[in-house]
């Protein structure tokens, strides 16, 4: 009976312990990083993720980089910013991932409904330093979408455009429009040549089809 | 037919699936599900961690825990001796007979006491930093990573290397060292196998007392002492995981698995 009493006193010792150390640490979600198609909301994502790395290992374009510095809690979370790769929407890491924190399931419930995921929205952090090749219009492979969608004879869409603050209203609607398509796959950021765009997260999590 | 006929094929396939299907045993460790729900109660996100990710409408962690709990309420530590692929992995390094000499572990490491500390702290860990902590550290988990559908990398080096140096505590010290001293959820399959129905029984008017059965069982279970000699009819439960090798050792054929307490 040694061996239970034993137990007893050490599980006495470790709830203690917790009791004291779970008053200390309220954990947090990061919603400050895009994620790869179908990840759960940011709180869950830090709860359930196990951080094995099998979505990095899987990506074909090697768009899904582990976060490896910052908060702990943070420390291999997938994280998608265009570099060095942008994401395709081939879904190979919502098909490995073991823990269903990419889900597969949403995905295909979106594309069911004809929607696609949307993993975030490109963003012209550094306007000045903007040398407006254009370069990013051409690399998107949505803006065909937008067009499409915006049919009859309307101005082509350029990318850049609704990229850059023209004035004030006009950078609402822009907004809302490049929200509309935009799906943070990150093909402008990772050509653009004087990294003035970065991916930020939606409140959006779908575009049309 | 010996016990070790039908465990050895099933073993093999569940090692298998392990290693073959996509995203690896992380697919059905329930240990990763304890240490989410852990993580859900420390963090008060408990609804949320429940609602993401369902297989086939059903929710992945409710099916997970629960799953894992009622399959060792009733037939207890198979799970360990039948199911769980690393304990597949730890016997076949045994079985290579790897000329090394025996030893006997550090002392804070003897015995079966240290696998419900190692529990403790790790569910008290994703509690309190609110993510699967020993999932970091697990070298089934470094296996999968490894062993999966994926390509080999340079990053997998260190979890491969945790993998091996377990392999090789098991070899050097004991048969299922890990089983019975290390593995967090054989603590608590260990804890929850108490209430298992499903038991070895020994047959008193039978058994002729040879103890051949206690130096076969890999878990160190004194199988008779703890047994008739104590007037059970069945070896207590807890630290058994029904390997059946007591039973196939045995020259009287006094033992058998049935549904019964006592």
């Amino acid at each position: 009976m040694a061996d239970r009493r034993d137990f007893l006193r050490s599980a006495l010792g470790y709830g203690a312990a917790l009791a004291a150390a779970l008053s200390l640490a309220p954990p947090t979600g990061n919603g400050t990083d895009v994620r790869p198609p179908g990840a759960v909301e940011p709180r869950q994502l830090t709860l359930l993720c196990l951080r094995c790395g099998q979505c990095a290992q899987v990506c074909p374009t090697k768009a899904i980089e582990l976060v490896s510095a910052g908060p702990i809690e943070e420390v291999g979370l997938p994280r998608v910013t265009g570099q060095p790769g942008p994401c395709t929407f081939c879904y190979e890491c919502n098909e490995v991932c073991p823990t269903q924190v990419l889900d597969l399931g949403t995905v295909t419930g979106l594309q069911q409904s004809g929607r696609q995921p949307k993993l975030g929205t490109a963003f012209l952090a550094h306007p000045e330093r903007c040398i407006k090749c254009d370069r990013c219009d051409e690399a998107c492979p949505y803006t065909v979408v937008e067009n499409d969608l915006t049919g009859k004879g309307e101005q082509v869409m350029r990318y850049r455009k609704l990229l850059e603050p023209i004035s004030e209203g006009a950078l609402e609607r822009e907004t809302a429009r490049l929200e509309d398509f935009c799906r943070g796959c990150g093909h402008c950021v990772n050509v653009c040549p004087t990294d003035v765009l970065v991916l930020k997260p939606s409140d959006r999590k779908v575009v049309r089809s | 037919m010996t016990v070790q006929t039908y465990r050895r094929p099933i073993q093999a396939i569940f090692l298998l699936i392990a290693v073959l299907i996509l995203g690896g045993i992380a697919r059905y460790c329930p240990f990763i599900g304890v240490q989410q729900v852990a993580g859900a109660i420390g963090s008060g996100l408990f609804d949320e961690a429940f609602d993401a990710g369902t297989i086939r409408g059903f929710s992945r962690l409710t099916l997970l825990v629960g799953g894992f709990t009622l399959f060792v309420i009733v037939f207890g530590r198979v799970w360990c001796g039948w199911v769980c692929p690393f304990g597949t992995i730890m016997s076949a390094a045994n079985a290579l007979k790897l000329p090394v000499r025996e030893r006997s572990p550090p002392r804070i490491l003897q015995g079966y006491s240290f696998k419900y500390e190692l529990l403790a702290v790790f569910i008290g860990a994703a509690m309190v930093f609110g993510y699967p902590v020993f999932c970091q550290v697990c070298p089934y988990g470094a296996l999968y990573r490894t062993a999966g559908p994926q390509t080999f990398d340079l990053a997998m080096i260190p979890g491969l290397t945790i993998t091996f140096i377990s392999a090789l505590f098991v070899i050097i010290y004991h048969r299922r060292f890990w089983c019975k001293s290390i593995c967090p959820l054989g603590g608590l399959a260990a804890i929850l196998d108490k209430v298992s129905a499903f038991r070895v029984l020994v047959d008193e008017d039978t058994c002729i007392e040879c103890m051949v059965c206690q130096r076969e069982c890999p878990m160190d279970i004194l199988v008779i002492e703890d047994s008739i000699r104590r007037g059970h009819r069945t070896v207590p439960t807890g630290e058994c995981i029904r390997c059946g090798r007591c039973i196939d050792v045995c020259p009287k054929d006094a033992l058998s698995f049935s549904f019964k307490y006592g």
